[in-house]
């Protein structure tokens, strides 16, 4: 398994303040994934995130959030992994990490900072 | 004649059909062949299928490359998929359920492939030639009821493995006071992971275990006194748990998923087109067309006693300059393969209609005006392939090629050849 770590800055200052941050994290290039984090309020998330809910911009202002996923290869193609965050609409540019062979995993520690 | 020669076909085409298999897949079919080594007519060892820009790179710098200058190497082939050069946000079920379009973006091919012909005036001199193909799969056909197995097989061990995972990279980010501090945080959140799945029998069961295989097994007999030491335990944990992919073989429960790419029911349809050049003096500056061709390959599979039966169709037009007389080709025909576990077998049969020029005639308009005979002729072939391991093959193929008007001297085709997959994707045997 091969690790990847590395950190997002996340810039909540045009986003409207009385609607609450969503967090999606996708695996891309076909591959299989697996997400977790704690979430503000003590709660893990689990598996697949798809819009949820982090809590209003001030609230999560000068905070972080560390995320945990495993990408596994599942693509004939490419070995390449690649890990895709989106912060309500707004998508990143995505994280990438080579598989160390066929079908390998990388697990991806990735941690958010909202500013 | 030709008939007594090949009575005993239908006979061993079934054979496999009357025995019992345990398992069987499609893609142990997978094919060491792209458009460019077809147009060429040639059967490499390997093609290289590099899957980054780094290996592409890597791979025309080694085999094209001689010191400062250009070279073209003998025997190689080489297939790029270009749309994956890129990282794509695609997931899993969207790679293996395309729509038409996304399936002809994703599956794209670009194939290059060198070879040696003798020549026909001259048979002691060779023949430089390089050919170029494009490859891509128009209909990729449907997925099998199994791959949601699959997916969730795999998708349940990390499910396992990713918590544990958190929790140790989580650790990394606090202070402990000492050992018992650890254990106390430790305890904690794998007993909150527990009681999130607590209707999970099974889910308990495996986590708990990876507890005392990653945790315990590092915290016992250690009473570390300082963060530092704390640390250096968590750092001893998550390398136990990085090792536990093969605890729970994830690689070959990932490979079991991508084998869907391949392995599916259906109509299915890929397109192909291709040429070539050839260099008659060897030299880079000078070079003719040789062949070109275009062609579909519809085809379909299905499983019947555990034998997995592939019917594959072929229209193809080819014109071929090489011969003396050049000729455009219309091949229609069909492949039959059956394959059980390590053992595969085919016929082929392909009926061509051929249109040869004879003489062209200058007209005073200007124009020109051909002479044309029509011929048919027909291959065919019979092929075993037994896979020796998941990389290597050994093939061998018998049978009637075509024989009017083409660059090959007599009719006869009877290949024996080792094939080593290196690059490609690799096929598990199902023993």
């Amino acid at each position: 398994m091969r690790d990847f770590t590395n950190s997002l800055l996340v810039d909540l200052s045009s986003h409207p303040a009385n609607q609450p941050v969503s967090l999606t994290i996708r695996g891309g290039d076909g591959d299989v994934n697996y997400t977790v984090f704690k979430d503000f309020t003590g709660r893990y998330a689990y598996g697949n995130i798809v819009n949820y809910a982090l809590g209003h911009p001030a609230e999560l202002r000068g905070k972080s959030l560390l995320t945990v996923t495993l990408v596994t290869d599942t693509n004939p193609f490419t070995n390449r992994t690649s890990l895709w965050f989106l912060v309500n609409d707004h998508r990143f540019a995505p994280f990438t990490a080579d598989a160390d062979a066929d079908n390998g995993t990388v697990s991806y520690s990735i941690t958010l900072s909202f500013v | 004649m030709l008939r007594s020669s090949f009575c005993w076909l239908p006979g061993l085409v079934a054979l496999p059909l009357l025995v019992n298999a345990q398992a069987l897949r499609v893609d142990d079919l997978y094919a060491v062949s792209s458009p460019a080594t077809t147009i060429l007519g040639v059967q490499p060892a390997e093609i290289a299928r590099p899957k980054s820009y780094k290996a592409l790179e890597t791979a025309l710098l080694t085999n094209f490359s001689s010191g400062s200058s250009w070279q073209i190497p003998v025997n190689y082939a080489l297939e790029v998929t270009p749309y994956w050069f890129k990282p794509r946000d695609i997931s899993v079920r969207q790679l293996m359920n395309p729509t038409t379009g996304a399936s002809l973006k994703q599956s794209f091919s670009i194939s290059v492939a060198t070879g040696r012909r003798a020549s026909l005036l001259d048979s002691t001199r060779t023949i430089q030639q390089l050919g170029f193909g494009l490859r891509a799969t128009l209909f990729p056909g449907q997925l099998t009821t199994a791959f949601d197995t699959d997916l969730a097989a795999l998708s349940s061990r990390l499910a396992i493995i990713a918590p544990a995972r958190y929790i140790l990279e989580a650790g990394r980010g606090k202070t402990f006071a000492n050992g018992n501090a650890l254990r106390a945080y430790l305890d904690k959140e794998f007993g909150t992971v527990i009681n999130d799945r607590i209707t999970d029998k099974a889910y308990i069961r495996d986590f708990t275990q990876l507890q005392i295989d990653v945790v315990e097994s590092v915290l016992l007999g250690r009473y570390p006194e300082n963060n530092a030491q704390c640390q250096l335990l968590l750092g001893q944990m998550i390398l136990k748990l990085s090792d536990y992919d093969k605890t729970y073989k994830l690689a070959e429960l990932a490979k079991k998923v991508e084998r869907h790419y391949y392995f599916r029911k259906g109509f299915r349809m890929d397109v192909a087109a291709a040429s070539s050049v050839e260099f008659p003096t060897n030299d880079f500056d000078y070079s003719t067309l040789a062949k070109y061709g275009i062609w579909a390959t519809p085809g379909g599979s299905w499983i019947w006693n555990n034998v997995n039966l592939e019917v594959l169709g072929l229209v193809r037009f080819m014109s071929n300059q090489v011969v003396t007389d050049p000729t455009r080709n219309w091949d229609v025909g069909s492949r039959v393969a059956a394959n059980w576990r390590r053992l595969s077998l085919s016929v082929e049969y392909i009926h061509r209609f051929q249109n040869t020029t004879l003489q062209r005639i200058p007209l005073p308009t200007g124009q020109t005006d051909r002479l044309l005979r029509s011929d048919q002729d027909y291959r065919l072939a019979m092929g075993f392939e037994y896979h020796l391991s998941d990389r290597f093959v050994l093939a061998y193929a018998l049978g009637r090629n075509f024989s009017l008007n083409t660059e090959f001297n007599g009719n006869l085709i009877s290949i024996l050849s080792f094939n080593a997959g290196l690059s490609g994707p690799t096929v598990k045997i199902a023993d």
